[in-house]
């Protein structure tokens, strides 16, 4: 007798909290409900280290389903590994930092840290909330670095090392910065009591002595802030002077030395207003701007790079014919006798040695369907064995193969590409000489006309600091921050804040096929299999790593066969090459004899074959019961990204290494008109040049090794995180979320981007056209004058801001 | 007058003293994970 399994009533797993799909597995001692295999070793493991407190810290909160993955990390503790990942700390400990990939609530911190810190060699564990790095301290003569990895394996989780950046320049830039604009802050605030102290004294009255100490307070006060807040203006406008190009550094350095030391001057000599506040104040809002833009670079790159940190791969080696032994795959050298399995990538060029080996070279070639080699035959590096082991001999070193050295070449174009943001510096290069022209004139004229050297200094600092492109400085960084952040949350990386420039001029658009406009799984449109085989066919194909049969498998799962699987018993399976599976299984007293795959396996006669795509035929003992067609399946979001893109006007075409059926059938199913088959990485490129040669902007859309070289020729690049780490690191955006739609959310954003950069110009320089000539006129106080430019920065960032409001329904 | 002398060097002091305590918490990394803290009382239960 069989128990019923309840689909019906709807169980939720102990451990992850998913709702139980199909079979539940009921742990033998508690009697507690799991979905998985995996859920319920690891809960059974908590139970037993006493930590199921990790239940009630998590409640009912969903976790990912645990999939307890058989990974052998021993190679991870060879030297070369444990030096790119490890530091010292104290005298014998190492440090390492290890990016667990699915933590999900604070329940999972806690379990992690708990389970890190009681086991034995392990001398602290930090795990910070936000990234989800964990900080290890570790005794290396007491646990070795892979079992750190096993540990948090164990628990269901995906660990990965990542290489520390904590003393690259960037973080410590940030902590530098951000000392340099608290002190700016703590001076500014203190220094206005006296400044408001004396705007008072100036308009009704103050005694000398008073005015005397105040302005020897506001000295000290402004002292640090002009030394060490002000540092990186002063280098900017020495960097400046030497490279004979006039920046915003040095503008603003001059204005306020000039500012400053005249105030030093008035303070010794008892005549005429300081302008110490003003010093404060132009540093802080300028440095508070610049720090935002910084930071938002930032997390841009630690994305990126935590996107990047991948496991080192390994390779086996065989040693004399016969003993194996795994190597970091850098380590392979020409001549080494490589054995690849299932599903592992081929780390270096190599020459086969196996009688026959299959292969996806999807990476390389974008040919969606693998490749059969023989004996001699030339293996590509970067290409994946699909099927079973094979042996084959590296014809060159790990670092001379054709994967690293498409690496190189990416790198070097990576340097040539032009940068957009030039255009403003320029113009405020111009701007700037135009103000010192301008401040000059006024000296002389006021100097000359009225005779008084203080007079003239002030109206000239007036100018100067009334001219300040602040607000011109910040007009560009703090729209492009806001737009950083937008497209942050809607789970898109710009690499490069300022591509919006690109992004706007965009008129074609280009799409990788495989991968990118359609899923890796293909898609059952049609069978004529009955119901009744369904159960026997899904035992049969679970086990295989196909393409096929992982694509009808996850067509059965929705057929509700799982009540008839025990009527099934699997007996014997075997998998002819690109041909099918035949499988022996008993029902009952009966025996079946299942043959699915292509139509000669299976033993269909000619006038039954089906035509139009990719075909399995099921017979069972000799008889033809049907088949399954099998369509590429576009990805759910496509469709409307397509029309959308059509709407914003920009023309769509397909780059694709597949063959011309494959390509045609998508893109007539999709509505595109351009497409380009067969083309291989050179190819695609060349498309993209030649588009560049005639003046069109371009986005490129992919995600293999095959589409990184033209991901880096076209004007914007972007990939998604699926995505090969390559054209991860060449392309300016990456969708972080997987999902392609971010494509239009990216230009609109940058449209609107556009919009407020232009805006804001206008903002800050009509402050500026407005106040200089009032300035120059002598109608204002170099105070007043910083109050203005103070206002002018403040409405540009409000203008920003509105950036928000602007794209909130995107 | 005169409490001008005593009050602003006061006032001053104070604000030092808050500002060297700002830059001491910079210094111990308080802010790098400013997310960890409402949810680290919650670990000490079983402790």
């Amino acid at each position: 007798m069989s128990a019923s399994p309840s689909v019906s009533v709807q169980n939720f797993c102990t451990h992850c909290g998913n709702l139980i799909e199909g079979k539940e597995i009921v742990s033998k001692e508690t009697g507690k409900l799991f979905c998985c295999e995996g859920c319920r070793s690891v809960s059974s493991l908590i139970d037993r280290l006493g930590k199921g407190h990790f239940y009630n810290i998590k409640g009912p909160a969903k976790i990912g389903r645990v999939s307890l993955t058989q990974a052998d990390d021993a190679y991870l503790d060879h030297d070369s590994v444990m030096r790119k990942f490890t530091s010292p700390s104290g005298e014998a400990n190492l440090e390492v930092i290890i990016e667990i990939r699915n933590i999900h609530c604070s329940a999972c911190v806690w379990l992690n840290e708990k389970i890190l810190m009681e086991t034995e060699g392990i001398v602290s564990s930090v795990l910070n909330f936000s990234s989800g790095r964990a900080r290890i301290v570790f005794d290396p003569a007491k646990i070795r670095l892979s079992e750190i990895l096993a540990v948090i394996r164990s628990i269901g989780y995906e660990p990965a090392l990542f290489a520390d950046e904590k003393n690259s320049p960037v973080n410590t830039e940030l902590d530098s910065a951000l000392k340099r604009i608290v002190t700016a802050a703590f001076c500014a605030g203190n220094i206005m009591l006296f400044s408001a102290a004396l705007y008072l004294g100036y308009f009704s009255g103050i005694t000398a002595e008073f005015k005397r100490m105040f302005h020897y307070i506001s000295w000290a006060l402004a002292t640090p802030v002009y030394l060490y807040s002000g540092k990186p203006f002063m280098q900017g406008a020495f960097r400046s002077l030497k490279n004979r190009y006039l920046n915003m550094d040095f503008l603003i350095f001059t204005g306020i030395s000039i500012a400053y030391f005249y105030s030093v001057f008035v303070t010794l000599t008892d005549k005429g207003e300081v302008y110490f506040d003003t010093v404060c104040l132009i540093y802080l809002v300028v440095l508070t701007g610049r720090y935002m833009e910084m930071r938002a670079r930032r997390t841009a790159q630690n994305r990126v790079s935590s996107l990047l940190c991948r496991l080192p791969e390994k390779t086996i080696i065989l040693r004399n014919g016969a003993s194996e032994d795994e190597i970091p795959s850098e380590n392979v050298v020409k001549g080494d006798v490589m054995k690849i399995l299932p599903g592992m990538r081929v780390p270096v060029d190599a020459i086969l040695t196996s009688y026959k080996a299959k292969l996806d070279e999807s990476v390389l070639t974008g040919e969606s369907l693998p490749s059969e080699k023989s004996a001699g035959d030339r293996i590509p590096a970067g290409s994946i064995c699909v099927d079973s082991h094979f042996l084959c001999r590296a014809v060159n070193n790990y670092h001379d193969s054709s994967l690293s050295s498409l690496k190189k070449k990416l790198e070097g174009l990576a340097l040539e590409k032009p940068r957009i943001q030039l255009i403003a510096e320029r113009f405020s290069s111009k701007f700037i000489a135009f103000v010192f022209i301008t401040a000059g004139a006024t000296f002389l004229f006021w100097y000359f006309t009225k005779g008084n050297l203080e007079i003239a200094l002030v109206n000239f600092i007036s100018v100067l600091i009334v001219a300040c492109p602040c607000a011109l400085g910040i007009a560009v960084p703090a729209a492009l921050v806001t737009n950083h952040i937008m497209n942050a949350e809607r789970g898109i990386l710009l690499k490069n804040p300022s591509i919006i420039d690109a992004l706007r001029k965009i008129r074609r658009i280009y799409f990788d096929k495989t991968g990118t406009l359609t899923e890796n799984m293909l898609e059952i449109i049609e069978t004529t299999v009955p119901d009744f085989f369904f159960a026997p066919v899904y035992l049969a194909e679970k086990n295989s790593n196909h393409t096929v049969a992982k694509s009808i498998c996850a067509f059965l799962k929705t057929k509700n066969i799982y009540s008839k699987l025990e009527n099934y018993n699997l007996i014997t399976s075997s998998y002819a090459k690109g041909q099918g599976l035949s499988v022996k299984m008993e029902s009952g007293a009966s025996e079946l004899n299942m043959k699915i795959g292509s139509a000669e396996f299976s033993g269909v006669d000619k006038s039954l074959e089906k035509e139009g795509g990719v075909v399995a035929y099921l017979s069972v003992n000799g008889d033809y019961k049907g088949y399954f067609l099998f369509k590429e399946k576009i990805r759910p979001e496509v469709p409307a990204l397509i029309a959308k893109l059509k709407k914003l006007g920009k023309e769509i075409a397909i780059l694709s290494g597949d063959k011309e059926l494959n390509v045609r059938k998508v893109a007539d199913e999709l509505g595109i008109t351009r497409f380009h088959f067969e083309m291989k990485p050179e190819d695609k490129a060349a498309i993209l040049d030649d588009d560049r040669l005639h003046g069109v902007t371009t986005i490129m859309t992919g995600d293999g090794i095959n589409d990184s070289l033209s991901i880096s020729k076209a004007a914007v690049g972007i990939s998604h995180d699926h995505g090969e780490d390559i054209s991860i690191d060449n392309s300016e955006i990456v969708l972080l979320n997987g999902r392609l739609d971010g494509i239009s959310t990216v230009i609109e954003l940058a449209e609107i981007t556009d919009r407020v950069v232009k805006e804001n110009i206008i903002i800050s320089l009509g402050y500026n056209l407005i106040m200089i000539p009032l300035a120059a006129a002598g109608f204002m106080l170099p105070v007043i004058c910083a109050l203005f430019m103070t206002m002018s920065s403040l409405t540009v960032i409000l203008n920003s801001s509105s950036i928000f409001f602007r794209g909130r329904n995107l | 007058m005169n409490a001008f002398y005593i009050t602003i060097p006061i006032a001053l002091a104070i604000s030092a003293a808050a500002f060297a305590v700002l830059l001491v918490s910079l210094r111990k990394g308080q802010y790098k994970d400013i997310e960890a803290a409402k949810y680290r009382i919650f670990f000490d239960e079983d402790k």
